[in-house]
C-alpha cells in the first residue's frame, strides 16, 4: 500500500471534513458522516481516526478560543482542515475508484 | 455551570485522554454536546450519555503504544502487543468488554437482567434490614456500650415480654457500679390530646430524667426535662419530636413555652428533639413527658411502688471496661436483694413473682437480641431470602458466561496461541463479570427507590425511614455485592479460560463436540433448582401460615361488631360518665345500619383488654393461676350475649327479662370455663359466685346458677382454651364504660356517623373511640401476610430464574448433540424418543437439585418454626407441591430445546460438519 492510499472509513472523514467547510468541528463532522454516509461513528473511533490522520499528515486542525460557546466551559476547540496532502490522497483514491467503475454500472443496474 | 457533564466522570475521562494529542478538545467537545442532550433529553439521560461516552472514547486511549501512535511514525519493530501486560491493559481489557453489548446483546441482556434481578431484591429490602439490624435508632451515641435489660425465670410474669419492668425493679438496679447510667421508659402510649373536633391520638414516650443523657441526646430546641422535671408534684412538661412539632405546630418555635393538653392535663412544651430521633426504640414517639411526675399526675394508685406494674423498659449503659457476664451478675444479685427486702416489709405475695428472677444484658439493637418481635424476625429471614434470590441468579449467570465460554473458546486458543497471557485472558474474563454485574447494579439502583419504599412500609410500618431510599449507604452495600457477585459468577469462567490448551481447541474446533463445562454447568443448575426449592417450601410455609391465620375461629361472629368508647373531660365524674353512655347508647342506636347495641362494664368488650376478677364456680375451691391468663369476665346490657355474637353450644342466651336491675340472678360460662371446673358434669346445674358484685345489692353475693354455655373467645390468635364467664347487666348498672355495637351491614361505613352522634351527645365527651373489630383481627394476620407476600414474590422470581437456568442448559445441549441428535434420527429414532432424551434430561437436572434443596429446606423449616402459624416446619404437603412445581417448571423448560431436538433434519446436521 502506498502513502497515498487511504481506507474507506479515512475517505469519508475526508470527504465529510470538506464537506463541513468552515463549520469543520468534531461533532459536526460525525453529525455529516451519520447524514450524508448514513454511518453512526462512535466518538471514541472518530476521535482515534482523527489522530491517525493527523499523523499520517492528511488532517490538520488549528485551536479556537470558544468564548462563543459557554456550554465548553472554557475547553478549546479544534476546526480540521483537510491537508494539501489529503486533498491529493482524496483525488487518488477517486481515480482508482472511477477506473475501477468504468463500464460496470449497467452490471449493477440489475443487481 | 449548570449544564457541566457529571464531575467524577469527566475527572476519568481526562485521565484516560491524559496522554492524547487532543484530549482539551475532545473534553470541550464531549462537554458541549452534553448540553445539547441534557437539553434535549433531560439531566438523568444526559449523565447516562455522558458515561457511556466516557467508556467508549476512554477505553480507545489506554494502554501502551497510544502515544507512539499519535506522535507519527510506524511502531518500532517488536513482538505483539499482547506480550506486555501494564495496568492500561487490564483497564482497556475491562473496558473493552463493553464491546459485549453490541456482539452479543442477547447475552449481555440475559445476563444484566438476571443480574439487575437478584441486586434489585437485595436492594429494595436493604433499607429495612439496614434499619433494624444494623443502625441503632437515630442520634443516639456510642451504642456499643447500651443494653436492655430482662428479666428471665419468672413464674406467671413471664406471659409478658421479659423487657418488661416494673418501676421497683427499675429502681433496685439503677446504682449498681456496673453500669454508667439506667434509665426506665414507657414505650408508647397513645393519648388524646386536645378535645373536641380538634382532638387527635398522639403517641407519647414516658422516660426518666436519665434517658436523654444516657441515650447522649439534646434538644434542637429548648431543652429535654431532667431531674428536677422528673418528680412528684412538679409542673408537667413536654418535649416534641421533630415530626410532631412540624406537623402539630407548624414548625414555630413560638411553640416552646406553650401548653398541649393530654389527657385531662395541661403540659408546657419546653423542648424540640432532633428530627429522626425516636427514643430507644424505632416507632415513631409524638412527645416524651416525665415519667415519675407524670404516673403521680395521671394514676391514683401507687404505680411506681408496684411490681405488678410491669409497664416498663429499662435500658442502661454499661461502666467503661465491663462485661455482660459481670453485669447481669451484679444486677441479679441487686434485683433479688431489693425483692427480699421488700417481702419482709411488706406483703410478700406483691413481690413473691419477681423472686429468683435472672437479670440479663441483651443488645441495644433488639433485632439481634433473643427478644425480637416477629415482624423484626421476618425482616431477617427476608434478608437471607434475598441473598438466596441474588445467589440463584449468581449461578445463572456463571452458567450464561460458561456457555458463551464454550462458544469462544477457539477464539481464546487463538489469542493465546498469538501470545496472549493467560493473565488477560483472565482478566477479561473477569472484567466481564464485572461490567455486566455493574450494569445490574445501576439498573438495581434505578428500581430501588420505589421498590424500597413498599418493602420497608411493608415491613416496617409505624417506624419512620430514615432519609432517602437511595443513600450512600445502599450505593455502598450495592458495591460490595456487585463485585462479590462478579466474582462469584465469574470463577468458573475464568478458570475454565485459564484451561484453554490452544493446541486441542484448534484440532477439535470444527467438530464441535466439546463437552466443555458440561459438568460445572449442571452443577449450578442443581444448585439454582436447589435454592429455588428452598426458597418456596418458605414461602409455602408462610402461605399456609396465612391461610391458617385467615380462618381462624375467633369464637365469636366479630366481623359486625364496632367497639365505642369515649374519654370524658377533666372533672366529670364516673357517675356522669355512666349518665352519658347511656345518652350515647340512644343516640347511636337509631343511627341507620345499627342493628344492635349494648352498653358494658368494661371500655372494650372482647377486645383482649378484658377484666379478670376472682370468682369461685361451685364444687371448686379455687380456680388457680390458668396458663393462657383470666378467668376474663364479660357484662353488657340487654341483647349482649346477641351483640357480641357469642355462639351457644348448651342452653340458652340472657332472656330480656334476666337483664333487669331486680331480675334473680344468671351466668354463662365458655366452654374451656365449664370442661375444665366441671369435668363430666352438666354445668348447667352449677353455679358460680363473683367476688365482687355488678350490682349494688343487699347480704352476700349469690352463686349466679349457669343459664348456657358459649364458644371460646379467642383473645388473641394464638389463644387456645379461654376461660370467661358473662353476665347480665342492668340499664342502671352504676359502672357502664364502654359501647358495643353490631352493624346491619359494613361496619366501617358507621365509623363516622357513630362518632358524630356521641361527640354531639354532650360538651363532657372530649373524643370517640370507635373500633372496628375487623381492623383488629386483620391485624393478628399481619406478620403471616407480610411474609407470604414477600416469601412469594422471592420464590417466584427465583423460580423463573432457575427455569431459565434449566432452559439455557438443556438448549445449550441440543445445540451442542444437533450431529449426534441428527444421527440418530437418521437412523429411525422416533420423535418421542428424542423429545423423552431431553425431557429426561430435565427431570434429572430437576430431581437432583430439588432432593439437594429439600434437604436444606427440612432444617430451615425447623428454624423457621418459631414465626409460623399453624404449620410445622416440615410440612409434607408443602413439599409436594413445591416438588410439583419444581418438575412442571423444569418441564416447560424443556419444552422448546424438545421441540427443536425433533426438528433437527439429519441430512443437514450431518453434512454441517
Amino acid at each position: 500500500m502506498t502513502p497515498n492510499h487511504i481506507a474507506e472509513f479515512e475517505q469519508m472523514v475526508l470527504l465529510a471534513v470538506l464537506q463541513a467547510g468552515d463549520d469543520a468541528y468534531a461533532p459536526t463532522i460525525r453529525e455529516v458522516l451519520k447524514a450524508s454516509a448514513r454511518r453512526s461513528v462512535s466518538r471514541g473511533a472518530l476521535y482515534r481516526t482523527f489522530d491517525r490522520m493527523a499523523a499520517k499528515g492528511l488532517l490538520e486542525w488549528e485551536a479556537e478560543d470558544s468564548n462563543p460557546i459557554p456550554e465548553r466551559g472554557g475547553a478549546p476547540m479544534r476546526r480540521f482542515r483537510v491537508t494539501a496532502e489529503g486533498r491529493r490522497a482524496l483525488r487518488v483514491s477517486r481515480e482508482a475508484l472511477l477506473a475501477l467503475w468504468d463500464g460496470i454500472e449497467p452490471e449493477l443496474e440489475n443487481a | 455551570m449548570p449544564t457541566a457533564p457529571p464531575r467524577f466522570a469527566e475527572r476519568l475521562l481526562r485521565w484516560c485522554l491524559r496522554s492524547a494529542p487532543a484530549g482539551e478538545f475532545i473534553l470541550g467537545d464531549l462537554r458541549q454536546e452534553y448540553a445539547t442532550v441534557r437539553a434535549r433529553d433531560g439531566a438523568l439521560r444526559a449523565r447516562f450519555w455522558y458515561w457511556g461516552q466516557v467508556v467508549s472514547v476512554g477505553a480507545r486511549y489506554l494502554g501502551p503504544g497510544r502515544k507512539r501512535l499519535a506522535s507519527e511514525g510506524p511502531r518500532p519493530g517488536g513482538g505483539p502487543t499482547g506480550l506486555v501486560t501494564t495496568a492500561g491493559d487490564i483497564v482497556r481489557d475491562i473496558l473493552g468488554v463493553t464491546r459485549v453489548f453490541r456482539t452479543a446483546p442477547g447475552y449481555a441482556a440475559a445476563v444484566v437482567l438476571t443480574l439487575a434481578l437478584g441486586l434489585g431484591v437485595n436492594a429494595s429490602i436493604f433499607g429495612a434490614v439496614d434499619r433494624v439490624l444494623l443502625r441503632p435508632p437515630e442520634h443516639v451515641q456510642d451504642h456499643g456500650a447500651l443494653r436492655f435489660l430482662s428479666l428471665s425465670g419468672l413464674g406467671p410474669r413471664s406471659l409478658n415480654s421479659p423487657l418488661a419492668y416494673s418501676f421497683p425493679d427499675y429502681e433496685a438496679i439503677r446504682d449498681v457500679p456496673a453500669l454508667e447510667a439506667a434509665a426506665a421508659y414507657r414505650p408508647r402510649r397513645q393519648v388524646t390530646m386536645g378535645s373536641g373536633v380538634d382532638a387527635r391520638r398522639v403517641i407519647v414516650q414516658d422516660a426518666t430524667a436519665e434517658l436523654f443523657p444516657l441515650l447522649g441526646v439534646g434538644a434542637v430546641r429548648g431543652r429535654f426535662f431532667d431531674a428536677a422535671d422528673d418528680r412528684d408534684g412538679a409542673p408537667p412538661v413536654a418535649v416534641l419530636s421533630d415530626a410532631f412539632w412540624q406537623s402539630a405546630f407548624a414548625g414555630d418555635p413560638a411553640a416552646i413555652g406553650r401548653t398541649v393538653t393530654l389527657g385531662t392535663h395541661a403540659y408546657e412544651v419546653i423542648g424540640v428533639a432532633p428530627p429522626g430521633f425516636t427514643g430507644p426504640n424505632l416507632d415513631a414517639v409524638d412527645l416524651w413527658v416525665p415519667l415519675r411526675m407524670n404516673v403521680a399526675l395521671t394514676s391514683s394508685w401507687g404505680a411506681l411502688e408496684s411490681r405488678g406494674a410491669w409497664w416498663h423498659r429499662v435500658v442502661v449503659r454499661l461502666a467503661p471496661g465491663v462485661r455482660d457476664a459481670e453485669a447481669g451478675r451484679q444486677l441479679t444479685t441487686a434485683h433479688n436483694a431489693a425483692v427480699r427486702a421488700a417481702m419482709a416489709i411488706g406483703p410478700p405475695e406483691d413481690h413473691d413473682e419477681s423472686l429468683g428472677a435472672e437479670v440479663e444484658t441483651g443488645s441495644f439493637i433488639t433485632a439481634l437480641g433473643p427478644y425480637a418481635e416477629t415482624e423484626t424476625r421476618i425482616t431477617l429471614w427476608l434478608a437471607g431470602v434475598s441473598l438466596l434470590v441474588l445467589l440463584v441468579a449468581v449461578a445463572n449467570v456463571a452458567n450464561l458466561m460458561l456457555a458463551r465460554g464454550v462458544d469462544r473458546q477457539r477464539e481464546r486458543a487463538v489469542r493465546l496461541a498469538l501470545g496472549v497471557s493467560r493473565r488477560r485472558l483472565l482478566t477479561g474474563a473477569l472484567g466481564e463479570g464485572l461490567v455486566l454485574a455493574t450494569v445490574g447494579g445501576l439498573l438495581a439502583l434505578l428500581v430501588a427507590p420505589p421498590t424500597s419504599r413498599v418493602v420497608y412500609d411493608l415491613l416496617l410500618p409505624g417506624v419512620p425511614m430514615p432519609g432517602s431510599p437511595v443513600s450512600l449507604r445502599l450505593g455502598a452495600f450495592l458495591a460490595v455485592v456487585v463485585l462479590l457477585s462478579a466474582g462469584l459468577a465469574a470463577v468458573l469462567p475464568a478458570t475454565q479460560a485459564l484451561r484453554t490448551a490452544p493446541g486441542d481447541v484448534l484440532r477439535r474446533a470444527r467438530r464441535g463436540s466439546g463437552r466443555g463445562g458440561t459438568r460445572a454447568r449442571e452443577a449450578l443448575v442443581f444448585g439454582q433448582v436447589g435454592l429455588c426449592a428452598v426458597l418456596l417450601v418458605g414461602a409455602g410455609l408462610f402461605v399456609e401460615s396465612l391461610r391458617n391465620a385467615l380462618v381462624v375461629d375467633t369464637g365469636f361472629d366479630h366481623e359486625a361488631i364496632i367497639n365505642v368508647e369515649f374519654e370524658p373531660q377533666a372533672g366529670v365524674d364516673g357517675d356522669r360518665v355512666t349518665e352519658l353512655y347511656r345518652e350515647a347508647l340512644v343516640a347511636v342506636s337509631s343511627v341507620p345500619g345499627v342493628e344492635s347495641a349494648i352498653l358494658s362494664s368494661s371500655g372494650r368488650p372482647l377486645y383482649g383488654w378484658d377484666e379478670m376478677h376472682d370468682l369461685r364456680p361451685s364444687r371448686v375451691d379455687s380456680v388457680g393461676a390458668l396458663p393462657q391468663g383470666g378467668p376474663f369476665t364479660y357484662a353488657g346490657t340487654e341483647g349482649y350475649v346477641e351483640t357480641a355474637g357469642l355462639r351457644i353450644v348448651r342452653g340458652r342466651a340472657f332472656e330480656r327479662d334476666e337483664y333487669l336491675a331486680d331480675a334473680a340472678p344468671a351466668l354463662m360460662v365458655s366452654r374451656s370455663f365449664a370442661e375444665g371446673a366441671w369435668p363430666g358434669v352438666d354445668p348447667l346445674r352449677e353455679c358460680v359466685t363473683l367476688s365482687y358484685s355488678p350490682v349494688p345489692t343487699d347480704g352476700p353475693e349469690p352463686c349466679r346458677p349457669v343459664v348456657g354455655v358459649y364458644e371460646d373467645v379467642k383473645r388473641s390468635i394464638g389463644d387456645r382454651d379461654s376461660w370467661s364467664v358473662t353476665w347480665p347487666l342492668p340499664i342502671t348498672a352504676p359502672a357502664l364504660r364502654g359501647m358495643l355495637v353490631r352493624a346491619a351491614g359494613d361496619p366501617t361505613e358507621l365509623v363516622s356517623s357513630i362518632r358524630e352522634r356521641v361527640a354531639a351527645v354532650s360538651g363532657d365527651v372530649r373524643y370517640v373511640h370507635v373500633v372496628p373489630m375487623s381492623g383488629r383481627i386483620e391485624a393478628w394476620q399481619g406478620p403471616w401476610r407480610m411474609g407470604a407476600t414477600l416469601f412469594t414474590a422471592f420464590g417466584v422470581l427465583a423460580l423463573l430464574v432457575a427455569a431459565v437456568g434449566v432452559y439455557s442448559v438443556l438448549a445449550f445441549s441440543v445445540a451442542r448433540r444437533r450431529r449426534e441428535i441428527g444421527i440418530r434420527a437418521a437412523l429411525g429414532a422416533e420423535r418421542s424418543a428424542l423429545v423423552a432424551m431431553v425431557v429426561r434430561h430435565a427431570v434429572r437436572l430437576v430431581v437432583v437439585g430439588l432432593a439437594a434443596g429439600l434437604v436444606a429446606a427440612v432444617f430451615i423449616g425447623r428454624a423457621l418454626d418459631s414465626v409460623l402459624f399453624g404449620v410445622p416446619g416440615m410440612s409434607p404437603g408443602v413439599i409436594g407441591v413445591v416438588a410439583a412445581v419444581l418438575v412442571g417448571a423444569g418441564l416447560l423448560a424443556a419444552w422448546l430445546p424438545a421441540r427443536r431436538a425433533t426438528a433437527i433434519d439429519p441430512v443437514g446436521a450431518i453434512a454441517a460438519e
